[in-house]
């Protein structure tokens, strides 16, 4: 309703009610008050003619002159008995209106109370949730267009985009896919390790796709209560049907996807029975119309606890393995984040990818915002105007930065590990700072290392020793654990020859 | 009580408080308007531009204490934002004249309630005397006490507004010590009457008289 018009009806029903209510009369108002003695005086004058009793009040009519009102004085026995003895009428005043009032004030108040707890609610609304919004799913909706990311600004990761390419493709021209007969996967399961590329993997098929979009996390599903879950699972996929065709992503679906029956007790119920319902959402009986797919892309790093029943075909059967980006793929990425950066023409991205081996497309991007920041600041200490170019000594002390490894390592199998995880997941390039055994410090490079031996090149020796070549360092932490090779490291040059990058490779083959 | 009683009891509180609330909002739609005239739109924003009793009304204090009969009452407060207004300076004045439309406002519904007042008495003499002048009368009364009770010198009222800013700057920590206590204020002006009998009741009554004399002659 248009608000003026509003403000207008509300005053005029005031209004109106005032002026009904004036007309009906105003009880007890409208007469002067005299003392008692000017009613016995007129009684006794036989000057009444009558009186009114109206709650407490006495109002009296003479014969001439105006009425006039006695406070408090009508339900008293003895004054009325004593004007019944001057033949004085009394009448009891009840409005022949008198069901009226009581119902329009009954009316009134209910009105009023609708009024007020409609407010309420609308600003509840637009405050907050109420508890019965518990059983929305809060999936955010990316209105098409709304998602600038595109294929092009996802680096590496190629059969993947050709996958997904499919879908998009798919969402964009159903009836040539319905024509030829193929059914689409329902369900894309990105899986990978952690800053893989599987996020921004889901939203340039957003971007490319444009339909709607929805996204949510799957540990938003689960909730103290159960049921909660399963229903903001129908909720979602409800919603995503009206906006059909449309892309659900759900990511780290194994908050919800991990195999049933793992749990212990009834603590599990919750998140099984949301499982459930997801994966009756996901194939469903009810087979959707040509043009009103919805498909689903969900993502996780921990493929290996789902439950089987969703990897089947049918719901996820397209299974796309988003590993750590080879070097072309590297280059291409740090391209993509250096797009917007200015870069020092002499800085090759493509050696720094070469030195970057097992390194994520997310830790690439903190790189390059890492090395713009180094940037900033060193043109800052100079005193320089303008825009900072990123040079390659701010990328060399962003890598350092983010590969150093710095702790005290009981033995060399903690260290083995610790480098091994450096190796796979942030940088290929490891600093380590060693407490060995003996209080001996090494500060050095991890040039090569597998599960068996390490080589370090020193960069500060242990205080007390002759600067140790760095083959001696090794030989020495390596007889502690008695095993084999020791004598090859003793000298030779195998870490020259065994490349970080191809070590790097090797590990995810065999893993 | 019996039943009747209870009716015209309640009767007679309906009939107040309907002026009471159209009172009210027009006191704080003035309020909102002053702003908006001073390039804040900070009320208008929170949908306090407007005449809607809706808009303005406080559960508790404009509907719940007044049908209970208990002689005090009170609106949403109207936010403004003294920075946005244009023209810049510390915006001290720019809230007064804010802070002044609200009870002048009532003034002009009493003014406006004598005029009718008077117009009724040249046409019609004897409704002033009945119920429709009684209502008219006691908004009058309504509106006078609603000024004067907000022009109170005490931190949340609007008459505070004019202490702000008439206040020399040697007093200005204390006074700003005393505003960031605006709920003391309240308990300020719960207390004064009982002190020093201040009964603004009975002034209101008493300007309202002369007003209604003015107009029924």
């Amino acid at each position: 309703m248009n608000p003026r018009l509003r403000t207008f009806l509300v005053w005029l029903c005031l209004l109106g009610l005032l002026a009904v209510l004036v007309c009906l009369g105003l009880p007890g108002t409208s007469y002067p008050s005299r003392p008692y003695s000017t009613l016995v005086a007129d009684v006794q004058a036989g000057e009444v003619d009558s009186v009114e009793s109206r709650g407490d009040d006495l109002i009296v009519h003479p014969l001439n002159g105006p009425t006039y009102e006695v406070d408090g004085i009508a339900n008293d026995r003895a004054v009325g008995n004593w004007l019944d003895s001057n033949d004085i009428p009394i009448h009891a005043r009840t409005s022949g209106m008198s069901w009226l009032i009581p119902a329009l004030i009954g009316v009134f108040l209910l009105a009023a109370a609708i009024y007020v707890l409609r407010n309420r609610q609308q600003a509840q609304n637009a405050a907050g949730k109420t508890i019965f919004d518990m059983r929305k799913s809060n999936a955010r909706q990316l209105k098409p267009g709304n998602e600038k990311t595109r294929f092009v600004d996802v680096g590496g990761h190629e059969e993947a985009k050709e996958a997904l390419g499919d879908v998009v493709d798919f969402l964009k021209n159903p009836t040539r896919w319905a024509n030829a007969g193929i059914r689409l996967p329902r369900g894309v399961l990105l899986e990978g390790p952690p800053g893989g590329g599987k996020t921004l993997l889901a939203r340039a098929v957003a971007g490319e796709a444009g339909v709607p979009f929805f996204v949510i996390s799957a540990s938003e599903f689960v909730e103290m209560f159960v049921g909660v879950g399963a229903a903001r699972i129908r909720d979602l996929f409800e919603t995503a049907k009206k906006a059909a065709p449309a892309v659900v992503f759900i990511d780290e679906i194994d908050a919800v996807g991990r195999r049933r029956g793992s749990g212990l007790g009834t603590a599990h119920d919750e998140r099984e029975q949301t499982l459930n319902q997801l994966l009756v959402c996901l194939d469903g009986f009810d087979a959707s119309p040509v043009g009103k797919a919805v498909v689903v892309i969900a993502a996780t790093n921990r493929s290996d606890v789902l439950d089987r029943a969703l990897l089947r075909p049918g719901r996820f059967d397209l299974r796309l393995s988003l590993g750590f980006p080879d070097v072309v793929a590297r280059t291409e990425i740090l391209r993509i984040h250096c797009r917007n950066k200015p870069l020092d023409p002499a800085l090759a991205l493509a050696d720094f990818a070469e030195r970057t081996p097992g390194v994520s497309g997310a830790t690439l991007e903190h790189l390059c915002n890492e090395a713009g920041m180094r940037a900033i600041r060193r043109s800052r200490k100079e005193g320089g105007a303008g825009a900072a170019v990123i040079r390659a000594e701010d990328f060399a002390g962003a890598l350092e930065a983010a590969a150093r490894i710095e702790r005290r390592f009981d033995s060399l199998d903690a260290l083995l590990v610790e480098s091994t995880s450096q190796f796979t997941q942030p940088t290929g390039e490891v600093h380590a700072r060693l407490f060995l055994a003996d209080d001996t410090v090494v500060e050095g490079r991890i040039v090569w290392a597998d599960a068996t031996y390490i080589k370090i090149l020193p960069t500060t020796a242990a205080a007390g020793e002759a600067d140790p070549p760095a083959t001696a360092i090794v030989a020495r932490l390596v007889p502690k654990r008695q095993v084999r090779g020791v004598e090859s490291l003793a000298g030779t040059s195998i870490a020259d020859e065994i490349r970080p990058d191809a070590w790097a490779k090797n590990r995810t083959e065999t893993a | 009580m019996d039943s009747d009683t209870l009716i015209a009891l309640m009767v007679a509180r309906l009939v107040f408080w309907i002026p009471f609330v159209l009172s009210l909002s027009v006191h704080e739609y003035a309020h909102a308007r002053a702003a908006a005239f001073l390039g804040d739109n900070t009320a208008e924003s929170q949908g306090r531009l407007t005449l809607d009793p809706a808009a303005h009304v406080d559960l508790v204090g404009t509907v719940l204490l007044p049908l209970f009969g208990v002689p005090i009452g009170w609106a949403k407060p109207v936010i403004v934002n003294p920075a946005n207004f244009r023209g810049g300076g510390d915006g001290r004045f720019g809230m007064l004249f804010t802070a002044m439309a609200g009870p002048l406002s009532n003034v002009g519904i009493a003014l406006a309630c004598t005029l009718v007042l008077a117009i009724i008495g040249a046409l019609a003499p004897e409704f002033t005397v009945g119920p429709a002048g009684q209502v008219l009368a006691s908004t009058i009364v309504l509106n006078i006490s609603l000024a004067l009770f907000n022009l109170l010198p005490v931190p949340p009222l609007d008459g505070s507004r004019i202490v702000d800013w008439l206040m020399p700057e040697a007093f200005r920590p204390a006074w700003n010590w005393l505003y960031a206590r605006a709920r003391l204020g309240i308990g300020i002006i719960l207390v004064i009457p009982l002190v020093v009998g201040l009964d603004l009741g009975a002034w209101s009554r008493e300007l309202a008289g002369w007003l209604v004399r003015l107009a029924t002659g």
